[in-house]
């Protein structure tokens, strides 16, 4: 799983709900995802100008193609495109951005021909040839799909490694960095419904700061909000140790940091949050009794949580590996109870509640705003399932299929790829003609009953099955 | 599915076991003993039993199953035996037709002519070597054997040559092939009657099953006078299996026949029809989980003449597959799909089929094999979750071919496969004998032509032994006084 995981991690997180601790997670990372052993990448620590001003210097921004994106994403007019005035565009851009890397790149110009994809005339049966699995990117698996002048100075992500496989690691260049930064802030703006106002309001992020150049979701939170002046408080602190020989990473709430969010008389408040956080932090407000209720409310104004004029929810990491987790209706149903909202005008208004579907493979997310509007990509994102029996694009209205992605804004590598989550479409008015629904994720088990060879005659053995009385 | 001992010597002591969702009846401990007890008389007598007789018992067995499978009675257990194991209906019905020439009595006679030193002869009596030396072969037994799970003519084998060369025999099919392994040795029932060789062979054989952690399985590993273990598969049965084997007080012989693959090999100047039919044949049949089943193909030659090849390969793959249709599960061709993706982005050019009925992929890699960057990224991809899968590598001399054959056990693609069975090979005259020293100095167990890789001879030995061999021990008598002058 290549989910973002902030504060968030599979089957192998422990939950508690204790009184000074109501969030715990525990990440045990494997060796394979030691941060230390990844220096082979160039890792710099950029502030958001640092970003912009190396990419304005990127010397890929000389070719006419990357000049192309870098004017496009620019414009946050592609949201009031049509649904068709933007497939076109993505069309061509698709078809631009093969161009781009058969030239940059010998092994692209020798890919399109293994794979027989013309790129002046791909279609998006082209795309699903190229979408690569994600799990061929654990490791460095990237390494090789990036062009060769690559611009150095960028940021290494990964994804958190819960698998125990090698995780998912990706480098970004500044020029990257940059689109994903505007690209992200403005898709985050129109599912939001407005802009965020420069230097106004604060946010709280369920995540700790070391997470910032480890996990993309976290990045672009971290550098949109600073390309906004708002101010983002990290709600987690990360702690480290060793348990026999195998090291651990636990994720523990910051009390001091949480208070002063909460009391915090900014707006708008924005909180950002596995779903889980949100959901427990709520389920504890619901279960206080009178005396702790006056108590909490003395030393931190809440519950409820007031977020504000424009204050919003903004979930992320999907609810897997916490069995006990309500659906997500229940949750923001049960949250809002807790943590409320009032539009710009002040008038008090059912508090939004966005759901972020990002990948560390992905340069954009997925954002979806609860009751208003199922899952959007950036306007400039190939999104399209395909079938997992043939690979062939699904054009269908509401079935299902395997995600796929393709962003012709990225520079450094063709990134087009899949994750394994299955999902379904239905039209929509809005400018991608399309919403996305998060269906499931594709449990790869073995696929084939019979797989003994020569032997295996004790099969419910070889299979890891129990017989017994 | 109803599993139950057969045992046609009377009756046995059994004890009901909770097996996966399965109810089975177990051979319980104390009848098991009481079972081995027996056989070891019945062995005495089979040894005064001539081997004609033995052999003609087998051959009527092979006819009762003839008769059957002409007349359709075994059509709702040819069904039932594909949907076990996975297999596509009209393979069993390859197999279950397979079945009558296993049981031929010529063929196990010269299976046990080459096999036993001094020939068959010496299951009888002693049969003189040389002039005042002699040697008799005698069953080792009693015999059990822990059967390959793969549909029924690998499970065959061994029991029958367990059976001819006199060994009371218990046999252990699995789950999936029991009901079609106790069909065929049914027969012998039909038989009892009409002949006391058949009578005696019939009481000298018992089938049964029991799970990995049953009672009397621990008992028959543990703690029974067996004389031989004949366990067919892998991890980690294999070594479960041998650990309890070694506690034995009465140490009987233990032989694994582990799991094991095959590989192509073909060169540009053999790169005909003939070759790419027998390539896609052998691809196809019982889905490469045959230890001969060619689950690489090494091409030594130029690349273009390699794709060349594989396109012809394909269109056989087409025609042939097609006739043996699967129902892969979703997950099996997401995972399929992927791995074809990894490998064109690896390099490798991918040919595959159209048709998800018939999943054929042909993928040709230059110089080295790229599959276990494939299987790095799906575990599930490993040599066991392959169908109707080759990697064909490229290279330029037979050498590096040879190479590539030695290093298929180290491979990650190949892990739970020991090493390389089978090389089946398309070159030209000249190219072969330079090739056969050094692919058999690297622990390969036969090379056989690429168009039938799949079928034995009854010369062969089993994974490099002689079956007959490993259920008997010779007795060797001499004569005449060895001269010893000098010696003291």
């Amino acid at each position: 799983m290549n989910r973002f995981n902030f504060a968030r991690t599979s089957s192998e997180v422990e939950f508690q709900d204790k009184s000074r601790q109501w969030y715990v997670a525990w990440i045990r990372i494997g060796h394979e995802s030691d941060m230390s052993k990844e220096r082979d990448y160039p890792r710099i620590e950029m502030g958001v100008g640092e970003i912009f001003d190396r990419a304005t210097r990127s010397q890929l921004l000389r070719d006419p193609f990357v000049e192309k994106i870098w004017g496009l994403v620019q414009n946050d007019e592609l949201f009031r495109k049509s649904p068709d005035h933007l497939a076109q565009l993505r069309k061509q851009m698709t078809r631009d951005s093969l161009s781009f890397f058969a030239r940059k790149s010998a092994y692209y110009a020798e890919l399109f021909e293994r794979l027989d994809v013309a790129p002046r005339t791909a279609e998006l049966e082209d795309l699903a040839k190229l979408a690569v699995p994600s799990d061929m990117l654990r490791g460095d698996g990237q390494k090789p799909l990036l062009i060769p002048d690559l611009d150095g100075e960028g940021e290494c992500f990964q994804s958190s490694g819960t698998t125990g496989r090698e995780p998912v690691k990706l480098y970004r260049s500044p020029i990257d960095l940059a689109i994903m930064v505007k690209a992200n802030a403005s898709l985050f703006e129109y599912v939001y419904g407005d802009v965020l106002e420069q230097d106004q309001g604060i946010a709280l992020f369920m995540a700790a700061p070391e997470l910032r150049h480890r996990l993309s979701f976290v990045a672009f939170v971290d550098l949109a909000l600073e390309s906004k002046g708002i101010e983002l408080i990290y709600g987690m602190d990360l702690q480290e140790g060793v348990e026999g020989s195998k090291p651990w990473q636990k994720l523990e709430p910051n009390l001091k940091r949480i208070m002063r969010f909460l009391k915090s008389k900014e707006e708008p408040k924005l909180f950002f949050t596995p779903p889980a956080g949100v959901y427990l932090m709520a389920k504890r407000m619901d279960e206080l009794t009178t005396s702790k209720y006056i108590m909490q409310k003395l030393a931190t104004r809440s519950p409820p949580v007031r977020l504000g004029k424009g204050g919003t929810v903004v979930t992320g990491g999907g609810t897997k590996g916490f069995a006990d987790l309500p659906p997500y209706d229940q949750i923001v149903t049960l949250s809002r109870k807790h943590f409320t909202a009032r539009d710009k005008k002040g008038e008090k208004r059912p508090t939004p509640f966005m759901d972020v579907l990002g990948m560390t493979e992905t340069l954009t997310a997925l954002i979806d705003r609860h009751g208003v509007m199922d899952k959007v990509p950036y306007p400039l994102s190939e999104v399209f399932l395909v079938d997992p029996r043939t690979f062939r694009p699904i054009t269908e209205e509401g079935k299902e299929g395997v995600l796929c992605a393709f962003n012709p804004f990225t520079t450094s590598w063709l990134e087009c790829f899949y994750p394994g989550d299955i999902m379904s479409w239905h039209s929509s008015e809005r400018f991608y003609g399309k919403e996305f629904l998060f269906q499931r994720r594709l449990t790869i088990k073995e696929g084939w009953e019979l797989q003994r060879a020569c032997g295996g005659s004790l099969e419910e053995m070889m299979r890891g099955q129990k017989g017994g009385d | 599915m109803d599993i139950k001992p057969l045992y046609l010597g009377g009756s046995l002591e059994t004890v009901e076991r909770k097996i996966a969702e399965e109810t089975v009846t177990e051979i319980s401990e104390a009848g098991l003993l009481r079972l081995l007890g027996e056989g070891k008389e019945l062995q005495k007598e089979m040894c005064d039993l001539p081997l004609e007789e033995r052999l003609e018992v087998v051959g009527m067995l092979g006819e009762v199953w003839r008769e059957r499978l002409v007349a359709g009675e075994l059509a709702e257990t040819r069904k039932r035996l594909a949907t076990s194991t996975g297999y596509p209906e009209k393979l069993m019905h390859l197999e279950f037709s397979l079945v009558p020439r296993v049981l031929n009595a010529d063929e196990i006679r010269r299976n046990l002519e080459s096999s036993l030193i001094g020939g068959a002869a010496g299951l009888e009596s002693f049969v003189e070597l040389e002039k005042g030396e002699a040697v008799r072969h005698l069953p080792v037994g009693p015999t059990f054997i822990i059967s390959s799970g793969n549909s029924i003519v690998p499970t065959l084998i061994p029991t029958i040559v367990s059976l001819v060369t006199g060994n009371f025999t218990l046999l252990k099919p699995s789950l999936a092939n029991y009901e079609a392994v106790a069909e065929v040795f049914a027969g012998l029932g039909e038989l009892m009657s009409k002949s006391p060789a058949a009578h005696l062979m019939a009481r000298s054989l018992a089938i049964g099953y029991f799970g990995h952690d049953s009672p009397g399985l621990k008992k028959a590993l543990t703690d029974s006078p067996f004389g031989v273990i004949n366990f067919w598969g892998g991890e980690p049965a294999r070594t479960s299996v041998a650990a309890m084997v070694a506690e034995n007080p009465a140490h009987p012989r233990f032989f694994v026949n582990g799991p094991l693959t095959g590989v192509a090999m073909i060169h540009e100047a053999r790169a005909d029809e003939s070759a790419a039919h027998g390539l896609a044949l052998n691809m196809v049949l019982y889905e490469q989980q045959l230890c001969s089943s060619p689950t690489m193909a090494v091409f030594v030659g130029p690349k273009h003449r390699a794709l060349q090849f594989a396109e012809m390969v394909s269109k056989h793959l087409d025609s042939i597959g097609s006739q043996f249709p699967l129902d892969p599960p979703t997950e099996a061709l997401f995972v399929l799909n992927s791995a074809r993706k990894v490998l064109q982005f690896k390099g490798s050019k991918v040919l595959q089929s159209q048709d998800n009925r018939n999943p054929w992929t042909l993928a040709v890699s230059k110089e080295r094999s790229l599959l276990d960057e494939a299987v790095r990224s799906f575990p599930s991809f490993g040599v066991h979750g392959r169908r109707r899968f080759v990697e064909m590598v490229v290279v330029d001399d037979v050498e590096k071919a040879a190479a590539l054959v030695r290093s298929v056990g180290s491979m990650l693609s190949y892990k739970g496969v020991d090493k390389v069975q089978t090389v089946g090979l398309a070159l030209p005259e000249g190219q072969r004998e330079e090739l056969l020293w050094s692919l058999a100095s690297s622990g390969v167990y036969r090379l056989v032509p690429l168009e039938d890789m799949f079928m034995r001879s009854a010369a062969e030995p089993y994974d490099g032994v002689a079956l007959a061999s490993l259920f008997t021990f010779a007795v060797y008598e001499r004569e005449r006084i060895m001269p010893t002058e000098g010696l003291f």
